[in-house]
């Protein structure tokens, strides 16, 4: 091609210089756009440029900044879930616990963050979260593409595990509570202990049953001690039992880990110590994992709201010296001893958390706090395989029918087709780098969107080549350069009223909000828009400046069965 | 030449309407679960339908069975309708599915609820209505220097004409072939139908763009308003053939590489467009003579 455009220089008047530089001007854009809108070509010039423009420097232009004069990295087209896989989850919010306006909106913004950073902790790249619709009717959408295992993501989204803060149960006030819980206990024990005398069984196995959830090396640990502390506590008081509770490692006695056993075993509900408190996710703002600046361990804060930090204050203050249990869906996951009454509404959880935990806590902790129940209304999941193959298939039919329309125009308008298929090409680069600029989804509906728009672009090119060739046949003494301009001229009105119709069409699809019909939308307009700015600018630039060279004389060259 | 034929045209298009009205109310549209809600499962690794109807029915379930067969690797694949279910029931019919044959594997789920689908049935409507409102507006607007031999509204109301006649018919043949090859219309369909409004009106409107060019050019036009848009449906028929032609030849290579979820939605523009071809050029053109005669007869 290159060489052909030499030759054809020879040709060429001098003053038409004007018309050279522009066509020079296209053919450096036109490769530029290319070499922008193919990620792999566009990087390995990055890379080749970089070294040099940092060597050159230009002292004095760039004062501060290092890379002032860096290309940027390539970036890859953003492709939709149906290219890629993964989930499209459509979740319908719950309003009728709130009744106010103002708050139902806030309380579906916070809903939206605490999504987010949930979907965040997933390491989903470009994880979409957004609230659709009007208030009561609103929708929450989250979009994970190129995911492996949609079910776990959709159990980590759709779990709303409790969060709840329970105190110590006051003993002056509890007596009764504590008594009951002792005479429970203490028949547990009792017949625990007959039981084991009778069978010689060791109380290991026997309590392994019962308690069901006791780890090997607690039982070994209980096995090693029962025997003397069962008889210690065998008759425990309500006292006892209080101080027990109270007792600074509350989460590693094993004595109180038996108390439970037993007491569930003896059908007794209530946890022994701890009554819940008003406190609860509702009051979270945002739980997060920090490590301890001291200690180098990992923890996790807690950040509570005005309310939940006033609440949070009055039951430290009189928790002071006592455990308080965090607890996540009826479990007990650590149970601090308060210091000191906090106020400020922050908190931290200390334990022997790997980071995999802590995140995870943190992310449960924040999905306790979730503002506003939702539940599925509609899902789509696309596994990884169907997107590639939806790749490959697009990219075939893409090349297959733009091969098909180059050699349908060469054919049918010759020299004009031919001027016609350079602007398509600078057409498609353009295209592309709009899309790769700004970040527009890809999906396979806005690839076709974009295949359509190449055949829709050819449209403007046959009406306006149309035109030319009635020019020529009836007016065969005027120059052609005349006639180019009159068949552009003729054929502008008509190329603006069906483009123009065509782009109210993919508006208002646009405002449709089905993501399948966003995407084509998307692309077909913007396509439309662009292939009328080519057809009508750069078309009529190609085929002014062949007018200005021997060509002109030949003009069965430029249009179809033309015999002049 | 054309308004000559004209009687033919509009009694091959009457027929063409009524077989499709026909066709919709004897057969009915089968809507998919875009619009109707439920489920849909695709899974690959099988071809063995009795097997995926006794686990389905396992799970109380009756589903629909449609095998299609993927482009890219020549396997075939099964794509399985039935009623909105949970996640959880989701996972538990697939673990059953690859309990009893290892090699089967999801590659696709979508399920949808009776709300959504509703409503997708409701925006649908609008956004058909608002296009070809739209489209009615732009035409008497781009046309609004014509009042005479007819008012510049009417092209407008014959461009409307002629989409009427494009989406029915298009609906119909449309309906017909997801019958016979048992697939569904969703989404995708409606999106077609309003980018072959788009295309059709754009053909349209190129013929009628010749006509008030013609029309203007001409001193003795008005004496006979029929020559005119035969000599202009004659001027603008290559052209209309040769873009419909390399609109098609593209959308047969995405019907051919697309894969399944591009069938219908190829398929419709494919038909719609060849219809919008000929509407504008048999049908609209005609109309607009007629129309015209009418008035200078009334006059």
């Amino acid at each position: 091609m290159g060489s052909f455009l030499r030759k054809l220089s020879w040709f060429v008047p001098r003053g038409r210089t004007k018309v050279w530089l522009i066509f020079l001007l296209f053919v450096a854009i036109t490769g530029t756009l290319i070499v922008v809108s193919h990620p792999p070509t566009y990087q390995k010039v990055a890379d080749a440029v970089n070294p040099v423009l940092e060597d050159v420097g230009l002292p004095g232009f760039i004062a501060d900044s290092d890379d002032a004069l860096q290309l940027p990295q390539s970036k890859e087209y953003s492709l939709g879930l149906d290219l890629v896989g993964g989930v499209r989850l459509v979740y319908d919010t719950d309003l009728s616990g709130i009744a106010d306006t103002q708050e139902q909106e806030e309380a579906l913004q916070s809903l939206r963050d605490v999504i987010e950073r949930r979907v965040n902790q997933l390491g989903v790249r470009e994880p979409v979260v957004q609230l659709q619709g009007s208030v009561p009717d609103t929708r929450l959408i989250v979009e994970l593409s190129g995911i492996d295992n949609p079910e776990h993501a959709i159990e980590e989204i759709g779990k709303t595990p409790l969060l709840e803060f329970h105190e110590v149960r006051d003993f002056e006030t509890n007596e009764d509570f504590y008594v009951q819980a002792v005479d429970a206990y203490n028949q547990g024990v009792r017949a625990l202990l007959a039981e084991q005398q009778g069978s010689e069984e060791s109380t290991d196995q026997a309590q392994g049953t019962e308690e069901g959830e006791s780890t090997e090396a607690e039982e070994q640990e209980d096995s090693d001690n029962t025997t003397e502390q069962d008889e210690e506590y065998v008759d425990l008081s309500a006292d006892d039992l209080y101080s027990l509770c109270l007792s600074p490692s509350h989460d590693s006695n094993p004595y109180l880990f038996q108390v439970r056993a037993i007491l569930q075993g003896q059908g007794f509900a209530a946890d022994p110590c701890f009554i819940a408190t008003d406190l609860n996710g509702r009051f979270l703002n945002k739980a997060s994992v920090v490590p301890n600046p001291l200690t180098g361990s990992i923890e996790i804060a807690l950040n509570f709201n005005n309310e939940g930090a006033t609440l949070f204050e009055e039951i430290t203050e009189r928790s002071i010296q006592k455990p308080l249990a965090i607890v996540l869906d009826g479990e007990i996951i650590s149970s601090p001893i308060v210091q000191a009454k906090l106020s400020g509404g922050e908190a931290t959880i200390t334990g022997v958390f790997t980071l995999d935990e802590a995140k995870q806590l943190a992310s449960n902790l924040n999905a306790g706090a979730l503002p506003v129940p939702i539940h599925i209304a509609s899902q789509q999941q696309i596994g990884q395989t169907l997107g590639e193959e939806s790749v490959s298939g697009a990219r075939q039919a893409g090349i297959l029918g733009i091969v098909a329309v180059f050699i349908f125009m060469v054919v049918v308008y010759r020299l004009s087709g031919l001027l016609s298929v350079l602007s398509l090409v600078f057409y498609i680069a353009l295209l592309l780098t709009v899309i790769k600029v700004f970040s527009i989804t890809l999906t396979l509906a806005g690839i076709a969107g974009i295949i359509l728009s190449i055949g829709m672009a050819v449209d403007a090119n046959i009406l306006v080549f149309e035109r030319l060739r009635e020019e020529l046949k009836e007016r065969e003494d005027t120059p052609m350069r005349e006639s180019i301009r009159r068949a552009f001229k003729r054929t502008w009105p008509a190329v603006r009223d069906g483009n123009f119709s065509t782009i109210i069409t993919a508006i208002i699809l646009f405002f449709f909000s089905t993501s399948f019909v966003k995407g084509f939308a998307l692309t077909l307009g913007v396509g439309v828009a662009i292939s009328m700015f080519s057809a009508m600018v750069i078309t009529r630039y190609l085929l002014e400046l062949c007018a200005v060279s021997f060509l002109a004389r030949k003009k069965w060259l430029w249009s179809r069965i033309l015999r002049v | 030449m054309i308004t000559k034929l004209s009687t033919y045209f509009y009694s091959f298009s009457a027929f063409l309407i009524g077989t499709s009205i026909v066709v919709v109310l004897y057969l009915g549209l089968p809507l998919g679960i875009d619009f109707t809600g439920g489920s849909e499962l695709e899974i690959r690794g099988t071809q063995d339908v009795a097997l995926v109807e006794e686990v389905f029915a396992e799970h109380s379930l009756t589903p629909r069975i449609q095998t299609s067969k993927i482009q890219a690797t020549g396997e075939t694949s099964l794509i399985i309708r039935f009623p909105e279910i949970s996640e959880e029931m989701r996972q538990a019919i697939v673990q059953d599915l690859t309990r009893r044959n290892e090699s089967i594997t999801q590659d696709r789920f979508e399920s949808i609820g009776p709300v959504i689908g509703n409503e997708t049935q409701e925006k649908s409507i609008i956004a058909v209505a608002l296009v070809l409102c739209a489209i009615l507006v732009y035409v008497a607007f781009a046309f609004r220097k014509l009042s005479y031999p007819i008012s510049s509204w009417k092209y407008g109301v014959v461009a409307l004409i002629a989409l009427f006649h494009d989406i029915l018919i298009t609906v119909g043949v449309v309906a017909l072939i997801a019958h016979f090859t048992d697939r569904d219309l969703g989404v995708p369909f409606i999106a077609a139908l309003l980018t072959v409004l788009g295309y059709s009106v754009n053909d349209t409107i190129v013929i009628f763009d010749r006509i008030r060019e013609n029309f203007l050019n001409s001193t003795k036009a008005y004496r006979n308003f029929r020559s005119v848009v035969d000599k202009s449906v004659r001027e603008t028929l290559v052209r209309s053939l040769n873009s419909s032609l390399t609109t098609i030849c593209v959308l047969v290579a995405i019907l051919v590489f697309g894969g399944e979820s591009m069938f219908i939605f190829m398929a419709t523009l494919i038909i719609g467009i060849s219809v919008g071809t000929y509407s504008s050029i048999a049908l609209a053109s005609p109309l607009l003579a007629s129309l015209a005669h009418r008035e200078q007869k009334m006059k």
